[in-house]
C-alpha cells in the first residue's frame, strides 16, 4: 500500500500493482486476516482499493456456525478454503487465516475449514460497510427459522456465485450484534472485522474474476 | 533571450497564476503529507482551508471563482464524482467571503473564525451533495466530528492561509490604525 485518500468522506487506498501484474477492476484485496477491499480502479502500475469501510461497498455473504471447539488450534498453522476456478491462468491460491488474540502478547491462529461445503450454512445477505471506525453490516437476511437463530459469533464470509466479485469462503468476520426488526424485514447484523483496515501494509490482491466477466471462447 | 524570459517572469507574478502554483504546491501537501496523518481520525483538508482563506480575503464573488477553481483542481485526484470538490469549495469561500458584509474591513480575527465556520460549512456540505449526485451512507453522525475537527485545524492554520493569500493575490495588507490617530 503506497497512500490513502486524503477526503475524509472516502475510505479507498492506493497500491502499488496494476494492470501490468494482472489486476483488473472487482479483484478481491486481502490481507492475512481476511476480506479488506475490491479494486476499483486500475492503470499500468497503480490501483485504487475500495476498502469493506467505505459505504459503497457491498458484497454477497454468507452466515456459518460459531467455530467449534475441535476447529480452535493452538498452532500456527494454516489452511487455505479451496477456493474456486479462476479464468487467470498460473493462478494459485494463497492461504487465508484468521487472526485471534487471546492473551496481551500472544497470538493464535484459527484454522478455516478447508471444506466450506462441509460447514453448516445458514443464511446469505448482503455486507454494506457503514464508514471508518463503524461495523460494517449484514442486510437482507431472511427471515425464517430455517437455519435457527443466527447467534453473536457466527462466523461471515463471502458467498460467491456468478455476479459475485469474490470467490465464496473468504473470511470477511465474525456477528457482534444482531438487531432484531420487526415484519419481514428480517435481522441486521452487525459485522466485527477479521483484517484491521486501519493499519494496512503489504495487501493480497486474489487475481480472481467471476465468470460473468470470463472471455467468451 | 532576454524578453522571453521576462515575459515569463511577467507571467509567473500575475495574481491569479501566483494562487494556481500556491494550490499546486497545496494540493501536494494535501495528498502526500495530509492523507498519511489523521487527528483523531480525521484528515485536515488543506486544500478547503485555502479555498475558505480566498474567501474570507477577497469577499464573496472573488472568492466563489477561486473556491470553483480550487476545488476542480482538488477534483482530478479524488474518486469521488467530478466536480464535487468545485461546487463544495465555492460555496465554503462564498460562505467565508460574507464575512464582508458584516465588517467594512474584517480584522483578522474575525477572518479566521470566518474561516472556522466556512470549513465547517464545507466539510457538512461535502457529504450532502455526496449523497445529492448518489454516493450515499456518508450522512451519519460522524460529519459531526469531521467538521467540528477540520474547523479548529482550519482555525489554527488560518492566519497562514490569510498571509498565503494575501501574497499571492498581492493584496494590500491590513490597515493598522494607530491609536493617536485614531483618538484625533
Amino acid at each position: 500500500m503506497v497512500g490513502e485518500s486524503s477526503l475524509n468522506y472516502v475510505q479507498t487506498v492506493e497500491i502499488n500493482k496494476g494492470s501490468s501484474s494482472g489486476l483488473r477492476v472487482g479483484m478481491p484485496v486481502l490481507n492475512a486476516a481476511g476480506l479488506v477491499g475490491k479494486i476499483t480502479e486500475v492503470s499500468a502500475n497503480r490501483s485504487l482499493v475500495m476498502l469493506i469501510t467505505d459505504p459503497s461497498f457491498t458484497i454477497a455473504v454468507k452466515i456459518v456456525a460459531p467455530y467449534s471447539e475441535g476447529e480452535t488450534l493452538e498452532t500456527t498453522t494454516t489452511t487455505a478454503p479451496e477456493f474456486t476456478t479462476t479464468s487467470i491462468p498460473g493462478f494459485e491460491p494463497n492461504p487465508t487465516a484468521v487472526t485471534t488474540t487471546t492473551l496481551p502478547g500472544q497470538t493464535t491462529f484459527v484454522t478455516v475449514p478447508s471444506v466450506i461445503d462441509g460447514v453448516q450454512w445458514r443464511e446469505s445477505g448482503a455486507l454494506d460497510g457503514q464508514g471508518p471506525g463503524s461495523d460494517p453490516i449484514v442486510r437482507f437476511i431472511e427471515d425464517s427459522t430455517r437455519f435457527g437463530q443466527i447467534e453473536v459469533g457466527s462466523r461471515v464470509m463471502t458467498a460467491g456465485g456468478a455476479f459475485s466479485v469474490a470467490p465464496p469462503g473468504i473470511v470477511v468476520g465474525t456477528v457482534s450484534r444482531v438487531e432484531e426488526r420487526g415484519g419481514t424485514l428480517g435481522p441486521i447484523l452487525h459485522v466485527t472485522l477479521t483484517a484491521n483496515v486501519t493499519n494496512l501494509n503489504f495487501l493480497r490482491i486474489l487475481l480472481y474474476q467471476p465468470s460473468t466477466e470470463m472471455p467468451k471462447p | 533571450m532576454i524578453d522571453a524570459l521576462l515575459f515569463v517572469v511577467r507571467i509567473f507574478t500575475r495574481p491569479y497564476v501566483r494562487l494556481w502554483l500556491l494550490a499546486l504546491t497545496v494540493l501536494a501537501l494535501q495528498t502526500t503529507v495530509f492523507a498519511d496523518t489523521t487527528i483523531a481520525g480525521v484528515h485536515a483538508q488543506v486544500m478547503l482551508l485555502l479555498a475558505v482563506s480566498c474567501g474570507a480575503q477577497m469577499g464573496v464573488d472573488r472568492g466563489v471563482i477561486a473556491g470553483f477553481i480550487i476545488g476542480f483542481m482538488y477534483d482530478l485526484t479524488l474518486t469521488t464524482p467530478f466536480g464535487v470538490a468545485a461546487v463544495v469549495l465555492a460555496v465554503s469561500a462564498a460562505s467565508a467571503g460574507l464575512i464582508h458584509t458584516f465588517f467594512m474591513d474584517p480584522p483578522w480575527w474575525a477572518k479566521c473564525i470566518a474561516i472556522a465556520v466556512a470549513s465547517i460549512i464545507g466539510e457538512v456540505v461535502f457529504p450532502m451533495v455526496l449523497n445529492l449526485v448518489g454516493v450515499e451512507g456518508w450522512m451519519n453522525s460522524r460529519i459531526i466530528k469531521v467538521s467540528l475537527v477540520v474547523g479548529i485545524i482550519n482555525l489554527v492554520l488560518a492566519p497562514v492561509g490569510l498571509v498565503l493569500v494575501r501574497w499571492s493575490m498581492k493584496l494590500a495588507p491590513p490597515r493598522t490604525i494607530k491609536r493617536s490617530a485614531a483618538i484625533a
